[in-house]
């Protein structure tokens, strides 16, 4: 009875190895991407160029020891071009550690983002805090830079985002899970950073503001700047006032921003903006002479540029503040509210109320 | 007499049949000399016998000197004579006296469960020894002692030792009940007793505590649990107890608070580290590589490029190195002890390092586990730790991270199941509900 026992036990345990042993795949067999792009190939047949930066890791890690390779392949998919980059490369592909997904400009024109957002958001291994953005001019180029500063692969774009790196204020950080939702959420439209070739690095300081299918918008740095500070309340920004000889430039170090909608047929979109700092450069002795009336006066300017900004996206039909999210959730379930909203929104008027706080003149007297 | 004690015992070399001829009076004597105490059978005997010599006196001493036992049965001579008593006839009386040749007398120190500013004393291999340390720490009217002594081939004596006021009456049937019912074959150690006392042999946790310290066996009283001593072994049985009790070190008690919690801590971790760190290292490296930042992925990626074998071959090669280290290193002579320990831990792993057999990480995840797995207090549960982290590689083989994720929660609902003498096991606090109330 028991040598039966342990004979059915042995048998078992020799099936076990068979169950579960496709799966094991070490870490050396694995070929980490480090960043994709997804570009547009004006061939109708295979529209979709799928670019692939390849990490060549080392055991040593040190400043422009990076080393990757870059695999791009056509396709009529992103899923068949993905498949199909696989027969080019000796190891088997790693999305894990893949944090930037570079969308061309030419493909958000032609195609818009949403087949490439399918992709995205169905693979298992592709992280939800990827960062996403536009490459210009196209997807390959951003890919296929090797920055000589970067001690890995990908780590110089990597940390361009976010605070993890530098603290850019002119750098949209738009991460997968937020361009998801941004992408299906009602009255709330999309944003992503556009990343471009500068020297031997990379330049992201511009933004481009999306519908639900395509690009509508282009934004200059100095607008980039205020919607970083008004729709998203980033830190350490920057707010400069026009004068004579010297430009007055407020080092902002917290930025808080919200949103308030008033009015029933006439709405008006009022936006509070908060921002603390000190100055960073100014004529010597500006602050004893009217530090309330400095911070008045930079607060008007501020409101003036920033209901500039908003007018602009406002005529370009997009929402990237999340001005609709607002009135369908101020307002009960009426039906047609939506509808009544987009009646509305190309003619709301905007009021920013910034509220400037000069904590001092950064200097020790 | 002396025939009969022949009959049973043969005539050993060690063992002496003398019959003893004062001119007045004749005694029969029998005992071994290496189990007897010389100067108390020349106080106890010799002398009152041959040259202070009293017909009377000397009949009064035997029939009332505690020292002396009368009307022992026939059939028990041998067992008290094989436990270093001295048997002698006199007038035709058969009296047993107690003359054991006390080994030690003076308690041990500590060698397994080393304290920096406890008691040093430790138990010794004398059970009246041990009993006196443990009253002298224990110092109530309320603790009771009970002797067992098992017909098996060694019949060491057993004590079982326990609070009146406190114990659980259920309990204490329960191990009376094991008690009497030990097997006949040698019983050597208290380890050996634990292990037949606990009766499951493939339990994956120790159900009872061996110990060596009196100060831990007080506390252990205290709480109202048993504790058992075995004559000829330096240590204690203590049960029920639970799985936080082998955590726990008798300096938590006397260091400063911050200091003892912030090491009870530690030891968890550590015990968590040793425990799980293979497994992790496996499924991390060969099924989920995204778990790791991303310098350390490519660390690690670069470091494994001139491994040859899978990453569980790299694992169980270590890990065999690492244990072959440590059982060699625990019997080898003292003065070689080190010499092992350096040709092992340093020349072994950095020369596996540099011919690409293993990672560098791996070096690293060996030592994190061989050293957490010292930092556990007691050393039965360590050892069952040390084996259990073989499941854990197993099931990172075959399934991953998930599988250790699912053998970490059957590993609590085991845990959570089991039972020590009755009490709950993982129980974080000691149940009171049964107690005694007399």
């Amino acid at each position: 009875m028991i040598r039966k026992k342990t004979l059915v036990l042995c048998l078992m345990l020799t099936l076990l190895p068979a169950l579960g042993g496709c799966q094991l795949k070490d870490i050396d067999k694995r070929y980490f991407v480090v960043s994709t792009g997804f570009d547009y190939s004006d061939n109708p047949k295979t529209p979709y160029r799928v670019s692939l930066r390849l990490a060549l890791p080392s055991s040593k890690v040190e400043e422009g020891g990076a080393m990757s390779v870059v695999q791009t392949v056509d396709a009529a998919s992103i899923a068949e071009a993905v498949r199909h980059l696989k027969s080019t490369v000796d190891k088997e592909l790693e999305f894990g550690h893949c944090r930037e997904f570079i969308l061309g400009r030419k493909l958000i024109e032609k195609d818009g983002f949403d087949n490439a957002m399918q992709w995205l958001s169905r693979r298992r291994d592709i992280q939800s805090v990827s960062n996403v953005m536009i490459g210009e001019p196209d997807a390959f180029s951003v890919v296929s830079l090797q920055p000589k500063s970067e001690r890995y692969p990908g780590n110089s774009l990597f940390l361009s985002f976010g605070n993890e790196g530098t603290e850019a204020a002119h750098t949209v950080t738009t991460y997968l899970f937020d361009l998801y939702r941004r992408l299906y959420e009602t009255g709330l439209d999309p944003v992503l950073p556009v990343a471009s070739l500068f020297r031997d690095g990379y330049r992201i300081d511009r933004a481009a503001v999306l519908d639900k299918q395509k690009t509508r918008l282009y934004l200059d740095p100095d607008e980039t700047l205020l919607l970083n500070m008004t729709a998203f309340g980033v830190d350490n920004t920057i707010l400069a006032l026009p004068d004579e000889p010297v430009n007055v430039v407020l080092a902002a170090t917290h930025t808080n921003s919200k949103i308030n909608l008033k009015g029933g047929e006439d709405p008006v979109a009022i936006v509070n903006v908060r921002i603390e700092g000190f100055l960073e450069q100014s004529p010597p002795h500006l602050l004893e002479k009217d530090w309330g009336g400095l911070e008045r006066k930079m607060g008007k300017h501020f409101s003036e540029e920033a209901e500039k900004l908003l007018y602009k996206i406002r005529d370009a039909g997009v929402d990237p503040y999340g001005f609709g999210l607002h009135y369908l959730a101020d307002h009960h379930n009426e039906k047609g509210r939506w509808e009544k909203w987009k009646r509305l929104y190309p003619d709301i008027r905007f009021e920013v109320r910034a509220n400037v706080s000069i904590q001092g003149s950064g200097l020790i007297r | 007499m002396l025939e009969k004690i022949k009959e049973i015992l043969g005539s050993p070399a060690d063992f002496t049949a003398e019959t003893m001829d004062n001119g007045y009076a004749e005694l029969q004597i029998c005992f071994f000399p290496g189990m007897c105490d010389m100067d108390q059978l020349k106080d106890g005997i010799i002398i009152p016998f041959s040259y202070r010599f009293d017909p009377d006196e000397f009949r009064r001493m035997l029939h009332t000197s505690i020292g002396f036992m009368k009307d022992v049965p026939e059939e028990r001579w041998v067992d008290y004579l094989l436990k270093g008593y001295i048997l002698l006839e006199y007038e035709g009386e058969v009296f047993v006296f107690r003359a054991i040749r006390r080994m030690q007398t003076q308690p041990d120190q500590t060698q397994v469960e080393a304290s920096l500013q406890g008691p040093q004393s430790a138990f010794t291999e004398n059970l009246d020894l041990n009993l006196t340390l443990v009253r002298n720490l224990y110092n109530v009217p309320e603790l009771t002692v009970e002797n067992f002594e098992p017909q098996n081939q060694s019949k060491s004596k057993i004590a079982l030792l326990y609070d009146r006021t406190k114990r659980n009456e259920t309990t204490l049937e329960e191990v009376r009940k094991r008690l009497r019912r030990l097997d006949d074959g040698l019983l050597l150690s208290a380890g050996q007793l634990a292990k037949q006392l606990t009766q499951a042999k493939y339990r994956l946790f120790p159900i009872a505590q061996v110990t060596e310290r009196p100060d831990r066996l007080s506390i252990h009283l205290n709480k109202g649990k048993l504790a058992i001593l075995l004559d000829g072994s330096r240590f204690a049985i203590l049960l029920p107890v639970h799985f936080f009790d082998f955590m726990y070190a008798m300096d938590d008690h006397y260091e400063p608070s911050w200091m003892s919690r912030f090491l009870i801590g530690l030891r968890y971790i550590s015990m968590m580290l040793t425990l799980m760190l293979p497994a992790l290292y496996i499924s991390i490296v060969s099924y989920n590589p995204e778990v790791f930042r991303v310098q350390l992925a490519f660390t690690i990626d670069g470091s494994r490029a001139a491994v040859p074998y899978p990453s569980f071959i790299e694992v169980l090669l270590m890990l065999f190195m690492i244990e072959a280290l440590i059982e060699a290193s625990l019997r080898l002579p003292r003065s070689v002890g080190s010499t092992a320990a350096t040709v092992g831990g340093l020349i072994l792993g950095q020369a596996a390092q540099q011919a690409g057999l293993v990672s560098s990480i791996m070096i690293i995840v060996t030592s994190v586990v061989a050293i957490s797995n010292f930092v556990i207090p007691n050393s039965t549960f360590s050892y069952f730790i040390r084996i259990l982290k073989y499941a854990f590689v197993l099931v990172a083989v075959f399934a991953g991270l998930v599988g250790v994720v699912v053998g970490l929660f059957t590993l609590v609902v085991y845990l959570c199941n089991m039972r020590s003498f009755g009490e709950p096991y993982f129980a974080l606090f000691q149940s009171k509900a049964n107690k005694a109330s007399d």
